[in-house]
């Protein structure tokens, strides 16, 4: 029991008990909060991991991009709060039976490979290391992904040109 | 020595088993995002303890290939959804 098997069993009993409470909460704003917390929980188990450009990462575009852009959109469109029944019991006992039998057969799977009670040693992609990696095996996708990013950016811009002249098309708002 | 390769299955397993409940089980179109993005945290931590456990950088790539598309992604999505910098005035 050394101090990383430690820390990787705290940090996945936050990442489960936040992931676990942002799913189950009625007001939008507390579930996203509650996520950011997750998603610190997992980059420090990508540091962890032995990868740290990605723990950072995770912060920067995860945690700091898209869960505050969750929150914006939140926050500023006036998100009515359907009700939300609880389904009845007819729905629930097949699904739950099912779930239960699923989550069985992966444990059982997971145990019965001999091959991968292999413990994990400790490494570390330096980021410079990394890079030259990425840059020099997948090229090709970095090219793709950057037009990709391109093409979303030249989207983005489209559609609000098209909100701005018509704006009864433009949003979603009464779907939220 | 960090764990066996087991528990990472587990809990990626397990993460992955709540992002489906929440997008299955919830109504509100922002929840069944979250549960996407939750689904897509569990498959990078798994890939992430797989390159681990391999010693090679190709799941790291994965993941940071993932990355980099959910942004443009969820950047697009929040347009659509009416959240643009040329609507707010």
């Amino acid at each position: 029991m050394t101090i990383y098997s430690i820390i990787f069993y705290l940090l996945a009993i936050l990442i489960l008990v936040t992931t676990g409470l942002a799913i189950s909460r009625r007001d939008m704003v507390h579930a996203v909060v509650y996520l950011i917390f997750s998603f610190f929980g997992s980059a420090m188990l990508f540091y962890l991991f032995g990868a740290p450009f990605l723990a950072v990462l995770e912060v920067i575009i995860y945690a700091g991009a898209i869960m505050v852009l969750f929150l914006f959109i939140v926050i500023m469109l006036k998100v009515e709060t359907v009700g939300e029944r609880l389904f009845p019991l007819s729905q629930w006992l097949p699904a739950a039976v099912c779930g239960v039998v699923y989550l069985v057969l992966g444990v059982a799977l997971v145990a019965a490979d001999p091959k991968s009670n292999m413990v994990l040693q400790t490494a570390r992609a330096e980021p410079g290391a990394f890079g030259l990696f990425i840059f020099q095996k997948h090229w090709l996708s970095i090219e793709i992904v950057s037009l990709l990013l391109l093409v979303a950016v030249i989207g983005a811009l489209l559609l609000a040109r098209r909100a701005k002249n018509d704006p009864a098309r433009g949003t979603l708002e009464g779907d939220l | 020595m960090i764990v066996p390769f087991n528990h990472v299955l587990i809990l990626a397993g397990l993460l992955f088993l709540m992002g489906i409940f929440c997008v299955v089980a919830r109504r509100s179109l922002v929840m069944i995002l979250l549960g996407v993005e939750v689904m897509l945290n569990a498959a990078a931590i798994l890939l992430v303890g797989a390159s681990l456990r391999w010693q090679n950088l190709e799941g790291q790539a994965i993941v940071l290939f993932v990355f980099a598309r959910r942004g443009g992604f969820r950047g697009t999505d929040a347009d659509c959804l009416g959240l643009s910098p040329n609507r707010i005035d």
